[in-house]
């Protein structure tokens, strides 16, 4: 929930901008760095991880983290941009990273009998995060602002204290299970009677990224990601331009995206459970293609509740497709290592981060020079959009059990 | 501590999730963007 604050960054563009004197791209570019040392630390790391705990992990992370945030409160009093991508982008994405894979090991083996509701409610953690951390940064930097001082730096350190104190509260209250542990009446199934998608055997990270299983799931989530980032993006203008309303609506669609994006993590995880991974992927997959397909068709009509139900039902899956991946990870691979191959397997997300708003804006960028309507103008993207989720859908499909010879003996 | 653990998340979660469901509300009144001032013909 902490480090999900990142996702609320944007509310320091504009304060940071007139602060420091440098263009709010240049600013962004701390969230764009953040996302990327988040992918690349979670996969550096993941092997750190699984050997070290998950104390140890959310201490390193909450040094991390929280010390990015004191180093980006004094660039901001120093005027150095350079120090708050530092801080708040390279220092502060490690801790994201770190963060962000620390609790699955150890919340799938306390839920042998429910791990995709376990992963779920770790990574719905992250996107809760969002809805706290913005709103929060602009209450802070409303108290400290005065005259010229926009506040974000004193908004900073004391974020910094803030996440802190529940981070530490965190790392100090998990604890690992004893091995071999089950919930009282928990029979663990064995090879013979469970299903052939779900293996009792496991797989080292090394070995299992070699794996076309890895690679597939790889894609599976990239495209998972970049149809879902194609609306999150966007979202306030795709809501103004297509049906022509106020800004303040504009944002109210943001937050009503926020709450289904949180609570689709938790519920469609908890659905996988007992549909099996791969099922609920499916489900993703088709079931977002058809409601992208609608969605030109509701600007045609100017039907904004089917727009809003459509959008928020995609979003649900985004969220639901991040939440869903370790339990298939751990399906395919065994609970030995989840936490590392998780790692290696968020830089779908880094690289979706990079391809879906780039893939977004070219397409609607070229649709309106060629002199279609704003309002208009998403009608390519959304088709697009079920493109990308036909070939997660394919990668899917792919997916089979391990070959045997993989697993450690 | 199981119940300051749930304190610990819920209240921060209950907080934030009301943000946005204050933000969220102008979405479902039925007001459209302000028209734009109707066009005066210049008197001829």
């Amino acid at each position: 929930m902490c480090i999900g604050q990142v996702y609320g960054f944007s509310v320091f563009n504009k304060p940071l901008s007139a602060e420091l004197g440098v263009p709010i791209t240049s600013v962004q570019y701390a969230y764009q760095i953040a996302l990327v040392m988040l992918g690349l630390s979670a996969a550096t790391f993941g092997k750190w991880v699984e050997r070290s705990g998950p104390r140890k992990t959310m201490l390193a992370s909450c040094l991390c983290f929280c010390g990015g945030l004191l180093l980006a409160s004094l660039g901001t009093q120093w005027k150095s941009l350079w120090l708050v991508l530092f801080g708040y982008g390279f220092v502060g994405g490690i801790g994201l990273g770190l963060g962000y894979i620390a609790p699955v090991s150890t919340l799938v083996k306390w839920f042998p009998d429910r791990p995709g509701m376990a992963t779920g409610m770790a990574i719905m953690g992250f996107g809760g995060g969002a809805l706290i951390g913005s709103p929060l940064g602009q209450e802070l930097m409303k108290r400290f602002a005065l005259g010229n001082d926009s506040g974000a730096s004193s908004a900073f350190m004391v974020m910094a204290a803030i996440y802190a104190c529940f981070m530490l509260f965190g790392a100090f209250t998990v604890r690992v299970p004893a091995e071999g542990w089950k919930p009282e009446g928990f029979v663990a199934k064995t090879a013979s009677n469970q299903s052939e998608m779900i293996t009792t055997a496991n797989v080292t990270v090394d070995t299992a990224w070699k794996t076309p299983q890895f690679w597939l799931l790889w894609t599976v989530l990239c495209m998972n990601v970049s149809a879902g980032i194609g609306i999150l993006g966007r979202a306030t203008d795709i809501c103004q331009d297509m049906f022509g309303v106020s800004a303040a609506i504009g944002a109210g669609f943001t937050g009503v995206l926020s709450i289904f994006n949180m609570s689709g993590r938790f519920i469609w995880s908890s659905v996988s459970d007992f549909t099996g991974r791969k099922v609920v992927y499916a489900i993703y997959f088709i079931l977002g293609a058809v409601l992208y397909f609608v969605l030109p068709w509701t600007q045609h009509t100017q039907s904004r509740t089917i727009f809003v139900i459509c959008t928020a039902l995609i979003i649900s899956m985004y969220g639901g497709g991040f939440a869903t991946i370790p339990a298939y990870l751990k399906d395919m691979f065994g609970t030995y290592q989840v936490g590392a191959i998780h790692g290696r397997l968020i830089t779908a997300w880094s690289m979706a981060a990079v391809i879906g708003p780039l893939l977004v804006n070219k397409l609607f960028d070229s649709r309106v020079a060629a002199g279609v309507p704003k309002g208009e103008a998403y009608n390519g993207t959304f088709y697009m959009m079920c493109g990308v989720l036909g070939i997660g859908l394919v990668a899917n499909l792919l997916v089979r059990p391990v070959d045997p010879k993989h697993h450690i003996r | 501590m199981k119940y300051i653990a749930w304190l610990v998340v819920a209240v921060p979660l209950g907080w934030g999730l009301m943000k946005s469901v204050e933000k969220s509300i102008p979405l479902f009144s039925n007001s459209v963007a302000a028209p734009s001032p109707p066009v005066v013909m210049p008197k001829p």
